[in-house]
Parts: C-alpha cells; structure tokens; sequence
C-alpha cells in the first residue's frame, strides 16, 4: 500500500477588496489615525539608557531574517518593529532583554496578521534557546499592556495598493513595482530614522524609489521624475519637497546596506546570502541607479 | 516528546538566523523586571477606575462601583483562569462550583472594566484568597474573576451617569 501525505500548507488569503481600495474615505481614515501609532519620540535620547541605535538595527535585521525564513506575510515585520519602537518610547530597556523583546513583536505581530502564526517555541530557537517560551509569554502580556492592546497599527503596507491604484503603471510591471516597494519599506523599518516619519510618507517614498529604480518612465512619461513625485505627494497630501527628501534617503540606505553587504560578501558568505532576499531585487535597481 | 518536537523545529529553522544577539540574558532580572511592569500597569489602572484588580475591591474615587446579580450563566470558559503557569486542576473545582451555584457567585459578581491585563499572579492570590476565606462577610471575595463585554456596558453606563451627576 503506498502512502500518500495530502498535507498542504494552504494559506488562505482574501482577495483585493475594490470596494476598500477605491473609496478614497479609507485612504484618508488611514491618513488621519496613522499618527496615533508613531513612537513618541527618538527614544535614545530621552527614554534608553542602555540601548544604543546600532542595536535597534542589529535586533531588526535579526527580525527581519526571522520573518524571511519563515515566510511570514509581508506586514510582520514592519508591524512587529513598529511595537519594539513603540515600547522603547516608553519603557527603559535593558539591552540584554531587547531580543526578547524583538522576539516578542514578532509574536505578536504574526498572531494579529497570519493564519498560522509563528510560535513561542520557534521563536525562542531563533534566539538560539537564550530565552524561554515562559519567558516570551509573560512579556507578551508586559507589551501588550504597554502598547494599550493597540496592535492594529498603520503600516506602510496599508498604503501601498492605495498609491499604486493611483499610478499609470503598465499592468505587467505591477508586482515587480509592489515587490520592490515592500522590500523599500521592509529596508526602512531596519532604520531608526524612518520610525519617525509617517507610514504614508515611507510608503510613497517607496513605491516613488521602486518606479524610478526600474526606469519605468521611459514608457510612460507621467512616470518621469519631477512629475511622479507630484502625482505621488497628492495621493497621500505630502508636501513635494519632504517626499523628495524621504525617497532619495530611501535610496541612500539601500546604497549603504547594499555597500555594507558587500563588504561582509569576501569574510563572511553565509551572512551576506541572509540578506539575499531583501537585496536580490533592489540590486538592479541599483545598477541602473549609479 | 518535548525533544522530538524541539528537533523538528529545529530543521525548519536555519543555524545561520538563530543566534544571541546581546550575550546571556539574565532570567532573574528578566522576571523581576516583569512584575515590576505587570505591577505598574495595575497601580495605573487602580488610579485611572479607582478599583483595586488585585484585590477586586472598589476605592474610593470618581466612579462609583455596584455590585450587580449576573443575568445569565456565565461559562465556565469565560471565568478568568490564570493565564501563565495556570494549574486547570486547581482551578476547576472552584470554576464548577461556581457555576453550580450560579446565584451566589452572581450576586456576589462586581462588575468590573479593565483594558489591561491581569498577571497571573495577582488572579491566584486572588483565587486562594477566595477560596481560603469561603465565608468571608464581604460577598465580595467571592466574585467572578472574568471580565465579561456585557461588564463594560454596565459600567460604562454608569459611569456616564456619574459623571452627569457630578456635573450637577
């Protein structure tokens, strides 16, 4: 008798919802609550003591590898930074509990997102065993109660299908042009400096970086430069010059993560390849960028 | 069992992602730290509802808590257990005879409304409190220990009506 495993790991998603994307009062609902979900303030100055901005971004691509491997939808990450960032805004934090917490974001943040939700278990194994599930869930209560149970927080995601609906992008470029995007935006929450901006601006600065990235004004003239950064300022009501701005700081991390990587490439191999999904696509980009 | 689950989570997982970031983390300050914070958020919310969760005792303050007889038969599954190191075995018989006796435990029942959450640890003191003190003359030992959402109607209409009052 031979034996057959019917085991499929099917996630079901929902499809696009027209009547969610193109009512434009859902657009400026996100618009006018996306404030409420910022962290405070730059809490290295006035709220950590032990917690210094390089490891914010050393537990964050820590996330950000965690997330990747285990496939998690694309928002996780960007959500589960935006709890670390909101706790550290207002709890000091010992900078041996803050993978712990990283660990707990990203518990958290697959819970309200995925229909299989990562586990304590793996969670812990991804800190290799330093902390116990125990552990995790006792402080999953501590984030909750500091967050106020607010886990429903605006992400760039949420914008994403509402700028490019807005675009005369050609049919066959959009998910190249959404996949680049997400990588912009999942690049940003690696970097405190983005934490501070709106989600609305980090988006549009993103889908602003991806379009110019892959050249796609050649075609279409409404695309070019100057002109796309005004159609994009007008869909999420941001002045010009600040998306200007966001966007080319967008780019220079991407130069400087991309740079970074490299020089990691000849010591250290494995480590580079980590980043491989997040850099993959941006590389083009890149190369036409320079 | 628990090995041979751990080692199949293991091979979902790559060496290269699993590592400590910040060197050994140390568990006692890791707990202490915790109940300090699970500690503050209950000394929040006893000023914000002048109610003390821990002991499930009202304070004086600008809401006025009432005790209120339950309407319907709450489910076993709704009371509050202890969320973390929860022992159902302990808890169960305490649960049943509350719903056995769904009369006492329901005029007993104050109503009361929280957002945050309650550590395990003040639930099972609050729990043996109950159950060491059965006949205690306060009946407000013996109360429900699971925030309904029909709670916070109640408490919330109160609190409109209150608030009304003060104003005149």
């Amino acid at each position: 008798m031979e034996l057959l495993c019917c085991e499929v790991e099917a996630i079901k998603r929902a499809l696009p919802d027209p009547n969610l994307l193109s009512d434009q009062r859902v657009l400026h609902n996100l618009l006018s609550i996306e404030e409420r979900y910022q962290p405070q303030c730059s809490y290295f100055k006035c709220v950590q003591k032990d917690i210094q901005p390089f490891m914010r971004r050393m537990v964050a691509t820590w996330m950000l590898e965690v997330c990747e491997e285990q496939k998690c939808e694309e928002e996780v990450f960007p959500l589960a930074v935006n709890y670390l960032d909101r706790f550290l805004a207002v709890v000091p934090t010992r900078k041996c509990h803050l993978q712990l917490l990283g660990a707990v974001c990203m518990f958290l943040a697959s819970k309200l997102k995925e229909t299989i939700p990562l586990t304590a278990d793996k969670l812990c194994i991804y800190t290799d065993n330093s902390i116990k599930s125990q552990e995790l869930l006792e402080w999953e209560l501590v984030v909750l109660g500091r967050l106020k149970w607010n886990l429903a927080a605006v992400t760039p995601h949420d914008f994403i299908e509402h700028i490019l609906r807005k675009l005369p992008l050609p049919k066959d470029k959009l998910l190249l042009v959404r996949k680049h995007s997400q990588t912009f935006i999942a690049l940003c929450a690696t970097d405190f400096n983005f934490a501070v901006y709106p989600p609305s601006m980090v988006a549009t600065g993103s889908v602003g970086a991806a379009v110019c990235g892959l050249q796609l004004d050649e075609g279409v003239s409404a695309l070019s430069g100057d002109r796309l950064t005004k159609l994009l300022a007008e869909v999420t009501n941001i002045d010009v010059d600040c998306l200007k701005a966001c966007q080319e700081q967008i780019e220079s991390v991407l130069v400087s993560s991309l740079q970074q990587e490299r020089l990691q490439q000849p010591s250290d191999p494995s480590k580079a390849s980590d980043e491989l999904d997040q850099a993959s696509t941006p590389t083009d980009v890149r190369d036409v960028d320079l | 069992m628990g090995s041979s689950r751990n080692n199949i989570l293991h091979a979902t997982v790559s060496e290269k992602v699993c590592r400590n970031l910040f060197g050994p983390v140390d568990h006692e300050q890791l707990k202490h730290d915790c109940q300090e914070l699970l500690q503050s958020f209950h000394e929040e919310a006893k000023q914000k509802w002048n109610f003390d969760f821990v002991n499930e005792m009202p304070l004086e303050g600008a809401y006025k808590w009432e005790r209120v007889v339950a309407q319907v038969d709450v489910p076993a599954v709704c009371h509050r257990l202890p969320l973390l190191h929860g022992c159902p075995t302990q808890t169960c018989p305490e649960e049943n005879e509350r719903q056995n006796n769904p009369s006492s435990s329901a005029s007993a029942a104050i109503r009361q409304v929280c957002g945050s959450p309650l550590s395990e640890e003040p639930s099972q003191a609050a729990i043996s409190q109950g159950s060491s003190l059965p006949a205690v003359k306060s009946p407000r030992r013996a109360k429900r220990k699971q925030t309904v959402i029909t709670d916070f109607y109640h408490s919330k209409r109160r609190n409109v009506q209150r608030s009304s009052k003060d104003r005149k």
